[in-house]
């Protein structure tokens, strides 16, 4: 920057253009941001460049330049197989769950902490739910995988000498993963999740409670009447972005959790990436992988957050 | 005055039961797992813990306290963490900072050129071969140079330090002589603790728990990450290896007893951190939940 200064010094009796008196007034706020922007430069743009790996064979005693094309083999190989129905209904499946259960759980958890009255309780009991946010993937996993199993885990002998559930291996069970996925990441995620509701609760205007109570609304008829209409927007919004990130599912709590016996139900997209692309070293094809995965999430995206902005005004962008 | 209904005292009982129970549940997983810790070898043998400890032993503390490898893991955990959070905290209040000023030469440009990574990114192959490629591969600086900015968190401090800073401050601050740098370090970052302390949290949490970036970075046991150590334990195929370290070879019932606590202690352990602040802290992450609603 500096150099740049000195060389602009004897032009400043001509006129300068606003981009240059722009740059040399903010020349220290570029400084401030350059840092930041050369990240976000290396670390998000250049491996959007690397999709073209995608069409390549690619190997790491090769380089980019160096690697030889292969048009869309690597497409046409995971479409004509059958992981690619698979992965990318496990996919879907998974997040429609997460979404259905997960929202739903997180408004009636907001909707009830509302109705405790007692300041302290509400907060001790919030500040437990909250809790399991931050435990990492590998505890919760773990703990999962040690409380279920079928002969010495806590949760299995509860299920069956209360319930009589059978003594099986709950993590080879195909049937038992989804489940498992969901119900697991609403223990963690619940508590935190309704912060945003709880939220939006409380910016409705009180007046409206006393109103309704004057009515006759009882406290149910408030909730039904009052509450939840108050809480539309925020609901929406969540949806939608819900929505808009449906193809896309995080790899590294499934990859605990899952096993050869349950792939059917537990393989997903960025499971079968990390395994093709990484593990077997299949570079070309789990970018081919990846880039698919990539293109949905945006279209995905950009139809949610148009969606967003038709209903409700509010979007990402 | 107000009589309570009918209705009132059942909704009232119903909800407070119900959060109890919430918390609870979400309470019931570590508790048991602290209580396994400290139980003796009977209680192991017969799964007989509930909620508090069946007698109590404190030898799969010491076997993993004695361990060379786990305090090496856990130290790297520290360094990488710490590291983490530093550099994390310097690049979002760096670029939020930019972000907030209006009249920025470049800040068309910029807003668009943070946004296109929201919604589009390479995946996981490109940028496991840029990190070869750039040589970071088997360094931790493969997982702490990524995560100096992430666009949520800049736009994050933003948001704070509009709401925390009025324009007229910096302006007059511009009449007064100072420059960007100066404003930004004398009255930005101290006006900014509490943003400071939300992205700080929320680095390090991130940086604790991760063990999916190690796992592709960090292929070395000299920078093994203790979350990383955790899963090897964890998954049942490969435990018996990770743990072979820690239990010597020569009492069968004793190694099962302790392989088994071993995993609940190192459960514990891996947690203790985040279980020692988390009361403390917490409020942060509310807050910074709440700033981002806002509207990013």
């Amino acid at each position: 920057m500096k150099a740049i200064m000195k060389r602009e010094k004897p032009k400043e009796t001509r006129p300068m253009s606003p981009l240059r008196k722009g740059i040399r007034r903010d020349w220290q706020l570029i400084l401030i941001g350059l840092p930041a922007v050369l990240c976000i430069f290396i670390f998000s743009y250049i491996p959007m460049g690397g999709v073209l790996y995608a069409f390549q064979d690619v190997s790491l005693r090769r380089t980019f330049w160096s690697n030889d094309w292969v048009g869309f083999k690597w497409f046409q190989q995971f479409f004509s197989s059958i992981y690619a129905g698979r992965v990318i209904k496990n996919t879907l499946i998974l997040n429609f769950w997460m979404l259905l259960a997960g929202t739903t759980v997180e408004i009636l958890l907001a909707l009830t902490f509302n109705e405790v009255r007692n300041g302290k309780y509400k907060k001790f009991t919030q500040s437990c739910t909250y809790f399991p946010n931050f435990i990492s993937t590998t505890v919760v996993v773990g703990m999962m995988i040690n409380m279920l199993n079928p002969n010495t885990g806590v949760l299995s002998l509860l299920f069956q000498n209360v319930f009589g559930m059978e003594k099986i291996d709950l993590f080879a069970e195909p049937n038992a993963f989804r489940p498992m996925y969901v119900i697991s990441a609403i223990w963690q995620g619940a508590g935190w999740g309704s912060i945003i509701y709880l939220g939006s609760i409380n910016s409705i205007d009180q007046t409206l409670y006393e109103a309704a109570a004057i009515d006759g609304a009882g406290r149910l008829g408030r909730i039904r009447y009052i509450t939840l209409p108050g809480m539309k927007s925020v609901i929406v919004i969540c949806l939608i972005m819900h929505i808009g990130s449906m193809m896309s599912m995080g790899a590294g709590k499934i990859l605990l959790m899952y096993s050869p016996s349950t792939y059917e139900t537990a393989d997903v997209i960025s499971t079968f990436v990390y395994r093709q692309g990484l593990s077997s070293a299949n570079y070309g094809y789990g970018a081919a992988v990846d880039l698919f995965n990539s293109a949905c999430n945006l279209i995905l995206l950009l139809v949610a957050n148009w969606v967003a902005k038709k209903v409700s005004d509010v979007s990402m962008f | 005055m107000k009589i309570k209904s009918t209705e009132d005292r059942i909704v009232d009982v119903v909800a407070i039961v119900l959060v109890g129970l919430a918390a609870i549940c979400c309470l019931y997983p570590m508790i048991y797992c602290i209580s396994m810790s400290l139980s003796d070898d009977q209680a192991i043998i017969k799964s007989s813990v509930r909620l508090l400890p069946d007698g109590f032993n404190l030898d799969s503390y010491k076997l993993v306290f004695q361990d060379s490898d786990v305090w090496l893991y856990f130290k790297n955990s520290v360094v990488q963490t710490v590291l983490a959070t530093v550099f994390s905290v310097i690049g979002n209040m760096s670029l939020g900072y930019v972000l907030t000023r209006s009249n920025f030469v470049f800040k068309k440009q910029l807003t668009t050129f943070i946004l296109i990574p929201m919604v589009f990114s390479g995946g996981l192959i490109p940028t496991y071969m840029l990190i070869k490629s750039l040589g970071l591969y088997d360094t931790i600086w493969a997982l702490i140079l990524p995560g100096f900015v992430s666009t949520w968190n800049a736009i994050l401090a933003r948001t704070f330090i509009q709401s925390t800073i009025p324009n007229d401050v910096i302006e007059s601050a511009v009449l007064d002589g100072a420059n960007n740098i100066q404003i930004f370090i004398r009255i930005v970052l101290p006006l900014c603790t509490t943003i400071i302390a939300i992205l700080a949290l929320y680095a390090a949490v991130g940086r604790w728990n991760d063990y999916f970036g190690p796992l592709i970075y960090l292929p070395s046991k000299a920078l093994k990450p203790l979350q990383l150590y955790l899963k090897e334990v964890l998954s049942s195929s490969a435990s018996s290896q990770a743990l072979s370290g820690l239990l010597s070879a020569r009492d069968y019932v004793n190694n099962y007893v302790n392989g088994e606590r071993i995993k609940y202690v190192l459960i514990v352990v891996s947690t203790l951190p985040i279980i020692v602040v988390y009361p403390f802290i917490q409020k942060y992450f509310v807050k910074g939940v709440m700033l981002g609603s806002v509207k990013g």
